[in-house]
């Protein structure tokens, strides 16, 4: 008797624990569900980089002449204010409010392009590659609408993405460097002398991972 | 006072602006004063520092609703670190618009640099730390003006607007006497906030207490502020 409801308290033990670490846990094809998501489709594998987004690969050529764009709206914003000043300066009806409304305008105009400026100067420096940090936003936000589909689980179940491209064009990137110049030998020795603790981690990151959901 | 003198000093002082506690700021009390002018002209010389690269002129005309407080405090303006407070301040009572009174200069043959302050406000907030228990505080004053510039020139004159903002801000502990001050911070200085004080020590101890939550990261943005928006 005692045996049967051991057995019997067992089996609920058992039954209710299955049933909250299912309400908890779920599994994820983390790769599938990247593949599905609508900006893969304007993925470049070639450059690593989305296209149509600031992430994308511009010519430099492009570049400069947007650059060669900025600089001439910015002189023709600057006469136009200089005209409405110098008109206003010289007249003793003019509507100062209209004035100033058209100043403001214009100095935001000037201020827009001297921002478009900067970013232009950085990428025409890089060759016409923007930062990395174009594409990680890009992938936070994907990354984001995944995770959405599990917002209900406290744990998920998944394995590291595949992808058949090369990794993303890292500007002065050590790892880049390391890897894909021919010349740095020195770099290689010291790459295969660190193999015994590189070689810890990649089997680690073959096999499924679980991922915390932050609450 | 005191502050204006550590503000005359700060502005040869590396930004620092680090605090190492994460706060989680809860409006307390809030006041929004209309005032007839800025008490110090703080925004403005920021406003030209900005926009001028080295002094055109060598005197600037200071529109707005002046009173006894502005023309005390503006003799201080001079101790400022910058290009600007280093010209002649001449305070001029509001009769007049800036680009009138630009009329007025041209017509002379002069091209000073004109500035104008009006919507002048200053708010007053009180906020206390919910992750200190709602035992850290923070004292900030505030001022609001809309500032309008012109420089009369002929040749390249320049105009421009911009809704100046200045603030000061003092963090403490529990009560606001010296040994219990955390921080002690100014903005604007080149558009960044420039802290006066900081009492690392005392922060540390209060930290190793749990009396303040730790920042999780040291990385701090100057130009972002340690208190939440003010309302309008």
């Amino acid at each position: 008797m005692c045996k049967k409801i051991f057995h019997l308290l067992t089996f609920f033990a058992f039954l209710v624990s299955s049933s909250l670490s299912a309400q908890s846990f779920s599994a994820a094809d983390f790769e599938r569900l990247l593949n599905k998501h609508p900006m893969m489709k304007n993925y470049d594998p070639e450059s690593g980089r989305f296209k149509n987004t600031p992430s994308q690969v511009v010519p430099v050529e492009s570049v400069r002449s947007q650059i060669a764009s900025a600089q001439q709206e910015i002189a023709v914003f600057g006469r136009q204010r200089e005209e409405i000043l110098s008109r206003s300066l010289n007249s003793e009806d003019a509507d100062e409010n209209q004035v100033w409304k058209e100043l403001t305008r214009l100095n935001e105009e000037i201020f827009k392009r001297k921002r478009l400026l900067l970013d232009l100067g950085e990428l025409e420096a890089a060759n016409g590659v923007p930062p990395v940090s174009r594409v990680l936003a890009i992938a936070r936000s994907m990354i984001l609408d995944v995770r959405e589909e599990f917002s209900d689980s406290d744990v998920v179940l998944n394995t590291l993405p595949r992808f058949f491209a090369p990794p993303p064009v890292f500007i002065r990137n050590p790892l880049r460097e390391f890897f894909f110049q021919p010349e740095s030998a020195a770099g290689l020795v010291r790459y295969l002398r660190e193999t015994h603790r590189i070689g810890l981690l990649f089997p680690v990151l073959a096999k499924p991972i679980l991922v915390g959901e932050r609450k | 006072m005191p502050l204006l003198f550590l503000l005359v000093f700060a502005g040869n002082w590396p930004v620092r602006a680090c605090s190492l506690a994460i706060h989680d700021w809860k409006l307390v009390f809030f006041v929004k004063i209309p005032i007839s002018a800025p008490v110090f002209p703080l925004a403005e010389v920021n406003f030209l520092n900005a926009n001028f690269k080295k002094p055109p002129v060598d005197s600037i005309y200071w529109l707005s609703g002046h009173n006894w407080v502005s023309h005390f405090f503006s003799g201080f303006v001079k101790a400022l670190p910058s290009w600007p407070s280093k010209l002649n301040w001449s305070l001029v009572d509001r009769s007049s618009s800036v680009l009138k009174m630009g009329q007025d200069f041209l017509a002379r043959g002069q091209k000073p640099l004109i500035l104008g302050s009006d919507r002048n406000f200053l708010k007053i907030a009180f906020f206390s730390d919910a992750n200190s228990d709602f035992n850290c505080h923070q004292v900030v004053i505030m001022q609001n003006s809309r500032i309008r510039g012109v420089y009369v020139d002929q040749e390249k004159p320049w105009a421009q607007e911009l809704n100046g903002m200045s603030w000061v801000s003092l963090i403490f502990f529990q009560l606001p006497y010296p040994a219990r001050v955390l921080s002690l911070s100014v903005f604007p200085h080149n558009y960044t906030r420039i802290s006066l004080f900081e009492d690392h020590d005392y922060v540390e101890s209060l930290l190793a207490q749990k009396l303040l939550r730790r920042r999780p990261d040291l990385e701090i943005d100057p130009f972002v502020f340690d208190f939440p928006e003010l309302p309008d």
